[in-house]
Parts: C-alpha cells; sequence; structure tokens
C-alpha cells in the first residue's frame, strides 16, 4: 500500500468515468422497473398533495363553494353511485366521479385530501424518524465505550414500550389539552397550528418522538463499523475535527443504509395513521384521511360497497409503491446484490 | 437447555388451560339442564299446561330444540342490579327477570304487576299497594337447577327501595325516589359521611365515622316506605305526585333478593348468584361476550311464556348485527342489540323483502345538542339561538337519520303527558317553513351577539363515539360553517363512560366541550322524568347548566300541582321559557327503527324493556329458514 502512494505520480491512472457510491446506487435503482414505477408514483402523489385545492371536484369542474371541499356535503345526493349527476339546486350538474358518500360528499376530493394526511404523514414522521435517529446512532456509536453503552440501554428500555399503546394515550392526552383550550403562548400557538392543520401535528409528534429506535440502532451499527475504517484513522491523523469526522466522512456512509431503512418504514406510518384515525383518534372530522373513509365505508358496506374503493385502493397502492421503492433502494445500495 | 425446558413448559401449561377451559365450560350450555328443570316444573301446576302452547313437551330437550330467540346485545351491561342499572341495555333485562310493584303496557299506561291494586289518601300523600302472593323469587344455579326461595314479601319491595337510596349502594337513579319522604336526605347524608373522615385529622376520624352511621340508620328508618303486612306496602310522600304510581313502575323501585345481596355483595347479579321474581332467569353472562336469558319455569304465568331462551353474543358493531340478521342467525334488530344501522336504510326499504321486515315506530326520546350554558360564548342566549336555528332538522332526518323521526322544537316528545309538539309557536325559530329564514335569523342573531358570519367563534362539538352520532355531527357541523363560514367548529368524541364524566356539572368548564350530543329516553311518560328530573337546575343529568329561576319555579309547581289541566298548562310555560332561552338544542324526536324476521311476533312497549315474555316465535318457520 505505501508503495502504490510514493509511485503514484509515476503511474498512468487510465482515462476511467469517476464512481461515486451514490452513483452507483443511482445507476442500479433505475435499472429496476417497478422502483422507478414506483417512485414517479409517489411523485405524482406528492403533487396531487400540494395542488388539491386546485383537482378537487369542485375546482376542476368550475363549482364555487364556500366550504373546504371536502366537507362540502350535498345530503341529497347521499351515497351517489360513480359518475352520478347531481339535481340538488345547489349544485345542479355537478358530476361524483367516484361517487359520494353517505352524507353527499364528493369522494374523489375527499380522497385527494386524504392523499394529503398520509403523505404529509409519510414525509414529516420520517423526516423526524430519520433526525432523531440517525443523530442518536451516530453520536451513540462514535462516542463508544461508557456512553454509547447508556444511550443503548434507553432505546432498549424504549423498545420494550408497546408503541402503539403509547401512541394511542398521547393522542388522548393532545385531544384533551386542545378541548382545554390555551389563549397565546406557546400551547396557545401549537393548538392554533395543530388545529390548522386538522389534527395532525399531535399525531406527528406522537409518530415522531417514537419511531426513531430502530434508526438509531442502524445508524450506531454503521458508525461502529465504519469508524474503523482506514479513512476515520487516516482523517484523525491529520487532525480533522470530531464534528468534521462525524459529518463529513461517516454521515455520508451511514446515510444510504439508514434511507432504505427509512422508506421501508413509511407504509408503516401511513397504516398507523389510517387505524389512529379508523378508530378514531386521528385527524379531527372533517378533514379525511383515508383511515376514516375506510372506516365510514365499512359500516355500509353491505349497501354501498362503492365507496369503500377510492380510500382503499389509494391506501393500497401508495403502501405498495413505498414497499416497491424500498426494496429497490435496498437493493441499489447494497453491493452484494448486484450481479 | 433451559430455553427448551421453558418451552416445554409452556405447551404444557396451554394444554392443561386449555384442558381446564373445557372443563369448565361444557357442563353449563349443554349437559345439565335438560333433566332437572323438567323435574321441577312438574312440582309446579301450570307448566302442565304447557303441552298446549307448544308442542315439544319432552322428558328431556337438547339445548337446539329450546325454543329460542337469538339476537346481539348491543353493549356489555354495566349491571343487572336495578338499583344500579341506568342505560338501556342493562334495564332491558331486569325487566325480564324482575317484576316491580307496575308495569306499563304498549300504550305506556301504568299497569298492575306485583301490586294488583292501589290507591292514595285524600291528601295524596300516602300510597298503599296491595300485593299478590304468587310470585316467587327464583334461583337458578349453573346447572340449571331452579330453586324456589319464597314469596315475593312486602319487605323485599321496602328493602328494595331503601337499598336504591342507601349512600353505599350509590345509585345514579336515587333521586327518582326523593319525593318519598326521608329519601333525600337519607341518600346525601351518605355523601357527606363518607367524605367527612377522609377529610379529618386521624384522631378526628373515629368519632366522626360514629356520628353518621347512627344518623344514616336513623335516617333510613325514617324514609317513607314500610310493609304495613306481608302484602301491604305504603308509601308517605313529602308532596303530593299523580304520577307516582310511574314511579312504582321503574326498576328503582323493584322488590330485591336481601339475602341473596348480602351474601354475594358487588358479584350478586352473576349467573348462579343472582335470584329474580319475574318470568325470565339469568343463564348466562360472560363479561365482554355474551348474555342468555331463560324461561322460569316457576313462574306464574310460565304456560304463556313460549320463548325459552333469549340473548346472544355481545357485539357493538350495528353492520356485523346487520349481517347476522340478512344470514338468520339473528332474529331481531332490536333492543337489547342494534337498531337497523343509517348506512343500510336505504337498501332495506328498497327490497321487497327486508322492507317488509322494518318497522318503524315513535319512541319516547328526543335526540339533542346540549349547550354548556355557564361557557362563553354559549353564556349568551343570541348565540345559543343562532346555533340552534341553524340546523336543517327536515333535511338531515330525511338524508341522515332516515327513520321518519320528527324535527323536534321542545324537549318532551309526543306522548309525554305536557309535550308541547304540537304547538308549534314553542321554539318557532327551530322549525320555520323556510330553512332559509332560519338562516338569516341565525346570521342575525349571532351578529347581534357581536359575532358577525362567526368570525371570532371556537365551538367545539362533543359527541359520544358511534358511528351515526358522527355521520349526524358531521352534517350538522357542515351546516353550521355554511351558515356561520367564519366560525371554527371542531368535533371530537369520547368513549360513553368517559364522556358522561366530562359532561357531569362537577368537572370544570374548561374541560368540557362547548356543544355536546346527548338524548334522553323516558322512564315514564311524564314531563315531571323530562323537564323538572333533566334540567332543573338541581338535577345531576343537568349537563347543560341551564338556569332560569322561572323555569325551576313552574316545575316545582308542576310536581306539587294534582290538577292535570293545571299541570299541562305549567309545563307548556315551562317548555316556552326553555326555548326561548335556548338552553339546548332538541333535533329530532326518536323512532323505533326496527327489523323483525316475520317468524317472530312482538308486543313492545314505548319506555325502555319490551316484554319478551309475551312475544311469540313460529319455531318451525325459523327453524326451516335457518336449515337453508
Amino acid at each position: 500500500m505505501t508503495i502504490a502512494n510514493t509511485a503514484s505520480p509515476v503511474m498512468v491512472v487510465p482515462k476511467r468515468k469517476e464512481r461515486t457510491p451514490l452513483g452507483d446506487a443511482i445507476q442500479q435503482l433505475l435499472k429496476n422497473r417497478l422502483s422507478v414505477g414506483s417512485g414517479i408514483f409517489i411523485i405524482v402523489l406528492i403533487m396531487m398533495a400540494i395542488f388539491a385545492d386546485f383537482l378537487n371536484g369542485y375546482a376542476l369542474q368550475g363549482y364555487k363553494i364556500n366550504q373546504p371541499a371536502f366537507a362540502q356535503q350535498v345530503l341529497q345526493d347521499n351515497n351517489a353511485k360513480f359518475g352520478h349527476v347531481s339535481e340538488s339546486p345547489k349544485l345542479a350538474g355537478f358530476v361524483y366521479w367516484l361517487g359520494a358518500d353517505n352524507l353527499g360528499r364528493d369522494l374523489w376530493s375527499r380522497t385527494l385530501y386524504g392523499t394529503r394526511v398520509s403523505v404529509a404523514v409519510a414525509l414529516v414522521a420520517s423526516s423526524v424518524s430519520l433526525i432523531i435517529g440517525l443523530s442518536y446512532g451516530l453520536i451513540s456509536g462514535y462516542a463508544g465505550g461508557r456512553v454509547d453503552e447508556l444511550m443503548m440501554r434507553f432505546v432498549d428500555f424504549l423498545y420494550g414500550l408497546p408503541i402503539l399503546i403509547v401512541v394511542i394515550l398521547l393522542q388522548v392526552y393532545f385531544k384533551a389539552l386542545a378541548r382545554h383550550g390555551a389563549e397565546g403562548g406557546l400551547i396557545g400557538f401549537i393548538l392554533g397550528l395543530n388545529q390548522a392543520m386538522g389534527g395532525l401535528l399531535f399525531v406527528f409528534i406522537a409518530f415522531g418522538a417514537l419511531n426513531w429506535l430502530g434508526m438509531a440502532r442502524i445508524a450506531r451499527g454503521q458508525t461502529l463499523s465504519i469508524k474503523q475504517k482506514e479513512f476515520v484513522e487516516a482523517a484523525k491523523s491529520i487532525g480533522v475535527s470530531t464534528p468534521n469526522i462525524i459529518f463529513k466522512h461517516i454521515l455520508w456512509n451511514v446515510l444510504g443504509p439508514c434511507i432504505v431503512q427509512e422508506t421501508l418504514q413509511i407504509p408503516n406510518y401511513i397504516l398507523t395513521e389510517a387505524f389512529l384515525s379508523y378508530i378514531g383518534l386521528g385527524v379531527d372530522a372533517p378533514t379525511p384521511s383515508w383511515g376514516i373513509m375506510i372506516n365510514e365505508a365499512y359500516q355500509g358496506l353491505r349497501s354501498n360497497p362503492h365507496a369503500l374503493f377510492p380510500p382503499a385502493m389509494a391506501l393500497t397502492l401508495t403502501v405498495l409503491a413505498f414497499n416497491f421503492l424500498g426494496d429497490g433502494l435496498r437493493d441499489a445500495f447494497d453491493p452484494r446484490l448486484r450481479e | 437447555m433451559s430455553s427448551k425446558k421453558f418451552f416445554l413448559m409452556f405447551v404444557l401449561i396451554t394444554v392443561l388451560s386449555l384442558v381446564a377451559a373445557q372443563c369448565g365450560s361444557a357442563p353449563v350450555p349443554t349437559a345439565a339442564p335438560k333433566a332437572e328443570p323438567t323435574k321441577e316444573e312438574a312440582k309446579v301446576e301450570p307448566t302442565k299446561e304447557e303441552a298446549k302452547a307448544e308442542p315439544t313437551k319432552e322428558e328431556v330437550k337438547p339445548e337446539s330444540e329450546k325454543i329460542t330467540l337469538d339476537t346481539i346485545v348491543g353493549t356489555e351491561p354495566r349491571s343487572f342490579d336495578p338499583s344500579k342499572a341506568t342505560e338501556t341495555t342493562s334495564i332491558f333485562f331486569i325487566r325480564q327477570m324482575f317484576v316491580g310493584l307496575a308495569a306499563f303496557d304498549e300504550k305506556a299506561n301504568v299497569i298492575p304487576s306485583l301490586a294488583t291494586e292501589w290507591k292514595s289518601s285524600t291528601d295524596g300523600l300516602k300510597w298503599t299497594f296491595k300485593l299478590r302472593n304468587d310470585i316467587h323469587w327464583v334461583h337458578r344455579s349453573t346447572d340449571g337447577k331452579y330453586e324456589d326461595l319464597g314469596i315475593v314479601k312486602a319487605q323485599d319491595v321496602v328493602y328494595g327501595v331503601k337499598r336504591t337510596l342507601a349512600p353505599d349502594t350509590a345509585s345514579e337513579y336515587a333521586y327518582v325516589l326523593y319525593l318519598i319522604q326521608g329519601a333525600e336526605e337519607f341518600n346525601t347524608a351518605g355523601a357527606a359521611a363518607a367524605t367527612e373522615p377522609v377529610t379529618d385529622t386521624k384522631t378526628m376520624t373515629e368519632t366522626v365515622v360514629a356520628t353518621p352511621t347512627v344518623d344514616i340508620k336513623q335516617l333510613a328508618d325514617n324514609v317513607g316506605v314500610k310493609a304495613i303486612d306481608d302484602t301491604t306496602v305504603e308509601f308517605t310522600l313529602k308532596q303530593p305526585a299523580g304520577y307516582f304510581p310511574n314511579i312504582a313502575a321503574m326498576w328503582v323501585t323493584f322488590p330485591m333478593p336481601e339475602k341473596a345481596i348480602t351474601e354475594y355483595g358487588e358479584k350478586w347479579t352473576e349467573a348462579g348468584n343472582i335470584v329474580t321474581n319475574g318470568p325470565y332467569t339469568l343463564k348466562e353472562w360472560q363479561h365482554q361476550a355474551s348474555v342468555y336469558i331463560e324461561k322460569n319455569p316457576l313462574w306464574v304465568d310460565a304456560a304463556k311464556v313460549q320463548i325459552e331462551v333469549f340473548g346472544g353474543p355481545i357485539n357493538q358493531e350495528a353492520s356485523t348485527a346487520m349481517a347476522m340478521y340478512e344470514k338468520n342467525d339473528i332474529d331481531i334488530m332490536a333492543d337489547p342489540g342494534w337498531p337497523t344501522p343509517l348506512a343500510d336504510l336505504d337498501r332495506i326499504k328498497g327490497d321487497p323483502e327486508l322492507s317488509k321486515e322494518l318497522f318503524i315506530a315513535p319512541r319516547l326520546c328526543t335526540y339533542y345538542y346540549g349547550f354548556i350554558n355557564t361557557k362563553p360564548p354559549f353564556d349568551n342566549v343570541k348565540v345559543r339561538k343562532a346555533f340552534s336555528a341553524a340546523i336543517d332538522r327536515e333535511s338531515l332526518i330525511k338524508s341522515v337519520t332516515k327513520g321518519e323521526q320528527l324535527p323536534a322544537h321542545s324537549f318532551a316528545p309526543p306522548g309525554i303527558f305536557g309535550n308541547v309538539a304540537d304547538n308549534k309557536a314553542i321554539g318557532s325559530y327551530m322549525i320555520m317553513d323556510k330553512y332559509a329564514d332560519q338562516v338569516t335569523e341565525a346570521k342575525k342573531l349571532l351578529a347581534e351577539a357581536g359575532y358577525p358570519d362567526g368570525a371570532g367563534l371556537n365551538v367545539k362539538l362533543m359527541h359520544n363515539t358511534s358511528e351515526d352520532h358522527a355521520q349526524i355531527a358531521q352534517a350538522i357541523q357542515s351546516m353550521w360553517i355554511e351558515a356561520f363560514p367564519k366560525a371554527k367548529i371542531t368535533i371530537e368524541n369520547q368513549e360513553f363512560a368517559v364522556y358522561l364524566t366530562t359532561l357531569l356539572p362537577a368537572t370544570a368548564d374548561a374541560d368540557k366541550p362547548d356543544i355536546y350530543r346527548m338524548g334522553w329516553c323516558a322512564d315514564y311518560p311524564d314531563s315531571n322524568n323530562w323537564l323538572n328530573e333533566v334540567f332543573h337546575s338541581k338535577s345531576v343529568q343537568n349537563y347543560s347548566k341551564f338556569y332560569n329561576k322561572d323555569f325551576d319555579k313552574l316545575l316545582e309547581d308542576a310536581a306539587f300541582e294534582s290538577d292535570p289541566t293545571k299541570r299541562l298548562k305549567l309545563y307548556e310555560q315551562a317548555e316556552k321559557v326553555f326555548m326561548d332561552e335556548a338552553g339546548i338544542a332538541p333535533i329530532y324526536y326518536y323512532t323505533y327503527v326496527n327489523m323483525y324476521k316475520p317468524w317472530v311476533k312482538i308486543v313492545r312497549s314505548p319506555v325502555t324493556g319490551d316484554p319478551v315474555d309475551k312475544w311469540t316465535i313460529d319455531w318451525a318457520a325459523k327453524k326451516a329458514a335457518r336449515g337453508k
């Protein structure tokens, strides 16, 4: 090794495209059609969530309403089937592309706004979990020794808690807090923010606070192995500061596996949100979430099965897409899986 | 090695517990009841005629051959203790298993039951009930043996009334009996005695405890109910009350089996412990799983009771119940199970078969949204009125509840003595010809109150967890947003038990919602049970904390008044004050939206607890349908 170093000026390095691990991974990922398709689907989904105000049925068909589109109801159109044309004086001629629920709310619009909730949960919960878990794991792994021991036992302790029950308890607590209300102050601000988000903020907090454990373990494991590597030794020996080593050298090598892990977790977040909403602890009515919509449709399943399709389809496809993308990413980042 | 041992142990324990569970449960439903009841039956006279009522009189009757009416049970009953029951599921079963002095017929008239006749003294203060002497206390053991524990006596009634009032019982319905002399003192003195020792210092405790116990005994003796002899009970009231026989038909005055209660304490209502005096006995009550009652062979009219077993699994999902009904697994969609779910009503009405089984009838209940009258901004009558006026009751009934309910504009529904449902002048702002006019009125009121278009309002609406309540809440929320675009309205739900605690008058207003959903069903068909017992400022049920001096006065006068026409007038005035002040927003008067299989013939009661002993079933038709 040392010989090669001294000899470098003499050797003629053959012209070769520079390859980085990230570049390799992207190359690899693009070869996986299922993953690419899923990625595109997810991007479209995010776009739909962002532009829901312009894509909902009422906006697209040019109807002016003075309610949020997901709350707009025409009681006499309740349980309208696919493509039903409204005859109500308020919204004459309005077409329910996907039908209406039992309060006469347009299912297309509601599913669309439900996308917002699911996408928001996916993005926020995963970033919170990534940030907390990654920093915790990096510190723990890099520090090693007693600190590492202590930090990891704490994670073990948290692992022992039944997460779902804790999330439910937190939700109940936050909801009570919201009912209590507070004028001004930090709590007042948070409550206002939560109300503006249809009760979503508390779901996020509950998730973020509890879902970083797996991430911390993976990050720590990776850090432990990478900090033994020569390039870290080298950086240390030429006097690079510890934060620089962590952020410039270790972080980027740990990030790959962590992102993969996080992508595979996203379906869990979406499903848990749907579950919380299903049992009435998720977003506040009338804000739609796929979980709430599925619950409402399920009650009338025998009479109006059509109401179940839009949210159930959306949920299934989204969860599948995130899973496929996660699988693709994992394969792409793992050199051993390449041919 | 050790993990292997562990595993083995685990497997062994699991298997053993399974076996044990099998042994424990198996004999209860199948083996035992075959021979014994028939033997017992033979002793009692009336059963000889039983052959007429039902063709299947055999020595040994397998469980599946018993004439069974299947239902589901909507919620886990809170208690089968007549002193403690408060909700419809428990009360339904209590009415099958116990009989009281009086009962209600199909038109909610008071009819004799355990008492054959009663009369009041000329001043209306003393009521004497003559009891019949052929109703027996019955104990059914878990293996199906019936034991006669003697005649129900006047002393049992006295014991029952005093037990309901006893502070230790903590009955939520005790206030109904406050019109009996000394009842309120007895019931409330206990509360003071119970809290005092806690607050006092250790040294003080002994003396403090000692005095109230003496007091309580004395207070119990002072309660105006006594047994003149074994078949005569006398009540002394503190005020004349023409509606007293109604109270005598309520479960809180039922006779109770003192021996069983002292023997088993809290557990006396469990199957195998319970001692009952009605047409049915408790056969099985697996908590959170199932409830079954069985015909009491020692019942005086046992020959006329056709249905031998009634009950089913506890299931909280109305949609599941509907699926079971359509599969012929259950015979009724009615109390004590679920009514027909809203989501399926349109399909049922359109279905040629199912529509024939649908049964809609008025019910003595009112669905309402209460305002917390002490919590701003709902301490302002204009805000309350505006929110009440902005509800489109007609559309709600037509498109959401769909059960031919009547839009409500007063509290007591038609069929209650003193109701004003026909007087459209009362609460007229809720039932204008055009809903648009109501909205205009509501907007005007809200602007006058200082909230134009609802600006600055942050309203929290709460209901107990249920899909149907959620639907109604969202529909009304949408109407409010439509009428007051700038108001923020949020909906929250809580599980029923928690919900009731949240609403208690003692809970701090800050912990309460601004608007709450509630329903009230008649315990007896008189406005006293409605306005006075729910919204008098002293009532525990007055969750809205509505207070109006005139209103209270009118109700007290009406309670004392014995002239029916004057009472009617007083209740009319009270309703008017109540609606003018918009203490609550009544939404609709309930209907029963039930379904019965064609082979079931029912007799219903407008008051909770249809008499199952009078129901009949075409057993052959049911079996044929099930065989399919």
